[in-house]
């Protein structure tokens, strides 16, 4: 499962931190998911984020989530473990999250070609 | 505040120690004693034996040295701009630092070098509350704010200003005399700026010169900021330590880091590069900005320099920048993924670039950054193998544990991770 969820949002809510991940972690653990919780996912600005994100893969990020969109991010989820690059072209979303999403950063590669400091 | 365990002894038992001397994870039991290990592998049950001692079952978990940030920023506040770092308020600005330390250790970050301070003595005041125990947070070696010459600053608000040999030596002695543990030059540009680019040199030869005799004379070690290839060959040449980011290394500063690799730890702060790129967008940076400013060409650059320097043997450390609002406190283990996923590193190699290699420029290779006996107990108990998976140290909820000086600073039912209730 390639869940990644921010244990920070909301951020600019400091009573409220962490609220979003509590909301979503008791849901997670009964249906038995693997995510993974990381301290910020970088959107902070559309509180309540998760990526989608896996070794090689394209890193897709939605925003203004609630616990009520967990089942879509599941659905989501798996699509995603289903594709080899995670690209946006070859993923089917559920239609709730097309429009929230926030980020997508292709999977950094190493360049195929040297680029000497000596010649820029 | 944390509620700190006595500290008496403690066996970690039953767990996976990778204890950074480059060995395969093993089984085993670690022992600790006043703060320190003194058993590791197979403790004697006599050894083990009596009331005071606390066990905690690892559970086949492993346990390893607690993680080092060779290019720490307590004081960069998650600012969305540069300016930002110098519009906080002093008192603002200490309990901010304060947090960041507390964050640091949360995330089993038991070392970590300071590389500027945005204000003159936020490090130097942060270092002295966690050695006094009033705060926690990491072992760290606490900088000032940067030293610029007039026109080469990045962020003019948080720069120590000098200009000429002299000017350098005043400023050295100033900052010194704050109580650092080291100084920071910086002697190139950075592209977000917009006028001060990366590959520019702003000091002359003089002036690093006698900063670093100046800072040298009075046991202090300096780093850098030093993206161009000019910076670089200047830092090897005048003994500076540390040299921050060396994207633009040419041919010659290749060779000049690999003879001088004894002396030198390189700390490219890649994630800075990589955040800027792709995750600044929402606080106002796009993508096509960063593109245009030249961060594309500076990471694909300096990808291909530091698989270089790993392969020749110079040591490239991870931290840095971590404080921005795209490279938040928090997710400072990205720099591990980086390694592995961009600069050909094993698992391995990165788990010792942040544990045993820490040690050794924290100035204390014998007693931080190994699971050894004699070793400070700085330890980290991770649910799973970071070896196997080395993004599982991002996430605060595989690290049960968090040990330092002997005393658990994080354990399941013991501290609640600000407003997530795990464990």
């Amino acid at each position: 499962m390639t869940l990644h969820i921010c244990t920070t949002c909301p951020r600019y809510d400091a009573l409220h931190q962490g609220d979003f991940a509590q909301s979503l972690h008791d849901e997670v653990e009964a249906a038995h998911l693997a995510p993974r919780y990381i301290a910020c996912l970088g959107g902070c600005p559309t509180d309540g984020v998760v990526s989608l994100d896996a070794p090689g893969k394209t890193r897709i990020r939605f925003g203004h989530l609630t616990v009520a969109d967990l089942p879509d991010l599941v659905r989501a989820a798996q699509a995603y473990d289903a594709t080899e690059t995670g690209e946006l072209a070859h993923l089917s979303l559920p239609a709730s999250l097309t429009s929230r999403i926030t980020s997508v950063r292709p999977k950094l590669v190493r360049p195929a070609t040297a680029t000497p400091a000596d010649q820029k | 505040m944390p509620t700190y365990t006595p500290r008496g002894r403690v066996l970690i038992r039953g767990a996976n120690i990778l204890d950074s001397t480059g060995a395969v994870p093993y089984p085993g039991d670690v022992l600790i004693e006043d703060g320190r290990i003194t058993a590791v592998g197979s403790v004697p049950q006599e050894a083990a034996a009596g009331d005071d001692i606390e066990i905690v079952d690892a559970d086949g978990k492993t346990v390893m040295s607690g993680l080092c940030d060779a290019h720490t920023h307590f004081s960069w506040n998650n600012s969305a701009d540069l300016d930002g770092l110098g519009t906080m308020p002093v008192e603002e600005h200490l309990l901010f630092c304060l947090e960041s330390a507390h964050t640091y250790l949360d995330y089993g970050y038991t070392m970590c070098v300071g590389a500027a301070s945005a204000k003159p003595r936020l490090d130097v005041v942060c270092r002295n509350a966690i050695e006094e125990h009033r705060f926690p947070g990491p072992r760290y070696l606490a900088n000032g704010p940067e030293i610029a010459v007039t026109g080469g600053a990045l962020i003019p608000s948080i720069t120590k200003f000098a200009d000429g040999a002299e000017g350098m030596r005043l400023a050295v002695r100033e900052l010194v005399g704050l109580g650092v543990d080291q100084i920071k030059l910086s002697m190139s540009g950075e592209e977000i700026t917009g006028t001060l680019h990366a590959d520019d040199t702003y000091f002359t030869e003089e002036e690093v010169q006698a900063a670093a005799d100046e800072a040298h004379r009075r046991g202090i070690r300096v780093c850098a900021h030093a993206r161009s290839a000019e910076s670089v060959k200047m830092c090897v040449r005048h003994g500076v330590e540390i040299i921050y980011h060396a994207s633009y290394t040419d041919a010659e500063g290749m060779d000049m880091l690999e003879a001088a690799k004894d002396r030198v730890y390189v700390a490219p702060g890649i994630n800075w590069l990589v955040g800027t790129l792709y995750d600044a967008e929402s606080f106002g940076y796009p993508q096509a900005a960063a593109e245009a400013a030249g961060y594309r060409h500076e990471l694909e650059t300096a990808i291909e320099g530091l698989k270089e320097m790993h392969r020749r043997g110079i040591r490239i450390l991870p931290g840095g920048d971590y404080g921005f609002a795209w490279t938040p406190h928090g997710t400072y283990a990205r720099d591990l993924q980086h390694f592995v996923e961009l600069l050909d590193f094993t698992p391995m190699e990165a788990i010792l670039a942040a544990t045993a290699q820490g040690g050794e420029i924290m100035l204390r290779p014998d007693e931080l950054g190994k699971v050894r006996p004699g070793y400070l107990a700085d330890l980290i108990i991770v649910d799973g193998n970071p070896l196997e998976d080395i993004t599982i140290l991002q996430d605060i909820t595989r690290i049960t544990h968090v040990m330092k000086d002997g005393r658990f600073h994080r354990a399941p039912g013991q501290h609640h991770y600000r407003g997530l209730h795990i464990g």
